[in-house]
């Protein structure tokens, strides 16, 4: 039982729609009515059939843990239609009135009822989009810095440590960009709270330091072994959140800023740059 | 500006495309009045069941994503073109956008209102930045697939190109679709799936909901404009991170959107379609093609649809008191119990395909 009561709680949050729900579905028991038969007569045994089986925590439980569903349970919510029987008992409630300021008032107390029992889609508080991409607009301007900056690098020569959020995103928007930290790299390293390996991968140590250092902001190391990080994973720039507590010491490990947005600032490693240049067998001419 | 004129056009190209693919079917359904939101919603199922049909051994194959996108926009302009071809077609669509013209001044107010509900719901779908966490490997694999021209061989967990198929989600084609558009037309992936299919999902999902409508209320045109607004309320404010509501409104370039808010619903019509007239093999037809392309959509479908259409077909059976339209169902979710199958026996090692 306490595993059905986590499951509707994760579903339906603080709200009673699924309350709502089973109200409409006793209403549309209720119409005797010819036009409600079909429904009336096709969803109650769905739904019985539904509690019996997929709903019946003690066939689940063996589904569940055998093929490593909970996180996925959920879906089996979707069967449940909600948004076929909650509107057609509240369109058969209104069109049961007899005059239009009836309808409308009855109209207006039914979409409160809907209103009440769940929660908008705008609860989640998202930001307007600003671009068509819908994304941050930090991620374009960024992305644009560095393609600016690299000139006539290929962007595939150049890896770039970005910030947390921006990492999510950037395969997305410009899969040609390197990104130094692998999704599953960063994510491991974030939900683990790992600070090294048990390993001596330096592939994976290095990828640890730098999203420590550079995306968590709860690990310092000195900065010989930030940049010796820095040139195991052939980073050339880095975009780091404009207020975290790291800047002086990105500037101290020779770093340096060469644009900003609302919430970033990228950084250029220039030794990056001298050491391939100087593996192409390029000469550094200073004016 | 661009982009949003761009965008409208990709929505008009998807509305052809489904409407053709789906007066492939609905010009052969006899006994069916012809109907555009119909016709419209099967062409959907269509459009992904065929394209699935031939991605997937594509993909097997790795073949470039532009011959892919080659072999699929010839295969569709080759059905427009039949479909236009074809006088009968063309004569029941001349009918039926007539009838709609005359009922739409019959009934202008109830004509208009299901279009505010999609326009409506349309706008606020794309209207939000979101950047949910998933979307780094939807969004990703399409990402990659364009910039590498190859179809979803690359992770976009790790960047790198896979060890074996991702038999999961390799039959799930609706990535490679998007894929395939943004190859075809340049467009940018975020738009293709965050814009242009959020306002595609959106129309269908209202199409799968107007159908049900007009079958609940017998083709009432007040009480069916009424429901597809109480559908829309309905979903605006059954919002959590979980439900197909949460889905079909902020992450629909997820296959499960379509899953939980297109799919499930559109079964539902046709299993009472079905109750009442379980004889039309149209409908067994049309069924079979919902499990088939519900696979093609979301890798999620083949539990949750073979669930569906069991519980529906086994009430069927109780209700008809004959036990043939469960042994139908069964015949119908054959293509998500094969995929099934087959994720199963990957995941048991018995069936890894190396790249």
């Amino acid at each position: 039982m306490d595993f059905i009561h986590q499951c509707l709680k994760t579903y339906q949050g603080e709200n009673f729609f699924l309350l709502l729900f089973a109200g409409a579905m006793l209403f549309a028991f209720w119409l005797k009515d010819p036009e409600s038969r079909a429904l009336r007569l096709l969803l109650w045994p769905y739904l019985t059939v539904l509690v019996c089986t997929v709903y019946n925590i003690l066939i689940m439980r063996v589904f569940i843990q055998k093929l490593n569903l909970s996180g996925e349970y959920y879906r089996f919510f979707w069967l449940l239609p909600i948004c076929v029987v909650i509107p057609y008992v509240c369109t058969r409630i209104v069109s049961g009135q007899k005059t239009r300021v009836k309808k409308a008032l009855v109209f207006l107390v039914l979409t409160a009822v809907i209103v009440i029992a769940g929660a908008p889609a705008w609860s989640r508080k998202l930001p307007l989009t600003s671009n068509p991409y819908r994304i941050p607009d930090d991620m374009i301007i960024a992305c644009d810095i560095i393609r600016k900056d690299a000139g006539r690098e290929r962007l595939e020569d150049v890896g770039v440590v970005f910030d947390f959020n921006l990492n999510l995103l950037v395969t997305q928007y410009d899969p040609s960009f390197r990104v130094i930290i692998p999704y599953e790299n960063m994510m491991t390293t974030v939900n683990t709270g790992r600070t090294k390996t048990d390993t001596d991968n330096i592939w994976l140590n290095s990828r640890i330091t730098l999203v420590e250092l550079l995306m968590l902001d709860r690990y310092w190391v000195p900065h010989e072994d930030f940049m010796s990080a820095l040139n195991v994973t052939d980073t050339a720039y880095v975009v780091y959140d404009a207020s975290g507590p790291n800047h002086d010491y990105l500037l101290g490990a020779g770093l340096a800023e060469i644009g900003r947005t609302d919430d970033y600032v990228i950084y250029k490693y220039g030794w990056y740059f001298d050491r391939l240049h100087k593996s192409r067998g390029y000469l550094k001419v200073t004016f | 500006m661009l982009e949003i004129l761009f965008c409208m056009y990709m929505l008009l190209f998807y509305m052809i495309v489904f409407f053709s693919f789906g007066s492939l079917a609905t010009v052969r359904m006899k006994a069916e009045k012809f109907s555009v939101t119909l016709t419209m919603m099967i062409g959907f199922f269509l459009y992904y069941g065929i394209f699935q049909i031939i991605a997937v051994p594509c993909t097997f194959l790795k073949l470039p994503l532009s011959w892919l996108a080659a072999i699929w926009l010839i295969l569709v302009a080759v059905v427009i073109l039949y479909v236009c071809g074809s006088a009968a077609g063309r004569n029941i669509w001349l009918q039926a956008f007539d009838g709609i013209r005359r009922q739409a001044k019959r009934q202008p107010f109830w004509t208009l209102v299901p279009l505010l509900v999609v326009a409506a719901q349309a706008v606020f779908a794309v209207m939000w930045q979101t950047d949910y966490w998933d979307a780094t490997y939807y969004i990703g694999d399409v990402s990659l697939s364009v910039y590498t021209n190859t179809i979803s061989l690359y992770d976009p967990l790790t960047g790198e190109m896979r060890s074996a198929f991702d038999i999961r989600h390799c039959f799930a084609t609706y990535l490679a679709q998007d894929a395939v558009v943004c190859k075809a037309f340049g467009i940018h992936p975020l738009i293709e799936m965050k814009t242009v299919m959020g306002v595609v999902v959106t129309v269908v999902n209202n199409l799968v909901t107007y159908n049900i409508a007009r079958l609940l209320f017998k083709g009432n045109r007040e009480h069916t404009g009424l429901m597809v607004v109480f559908a829309l309320l309905v979903n605006l404010f059954t919002y959590t991170a979980y439900t197909s509501s949460g889905f079909l409104l902020l992450r629909s370039y997820e296959g499960k959107a379509v899953l939980g808010s297109v799919i499930v619903p559109a079964v539902l019509y046709i299993a009472a379609r079905l109750y009442q007239d379980e004889k039309n093999k149209a409908y067994w037809w049309l069924l079979l093609l919902f499990c088939q392309s519900s696979c093609a959509i979301s890798s999620s479908s083949m539990t949750l649809i073979p669930v569906e259409v069991g519980a529906l077909t086994f009430c069927l059976t109780l209700l008809k008191r004959d036990w043939r339209p469960f042994a139908k169902g069964l015949l119908c979710m054959t293509p998500c119990l094969l995929i099934l199958l087959l994720y199963v026996a990957s995941t048991l090692g018995l069936f890894v395909v190396k790249i």
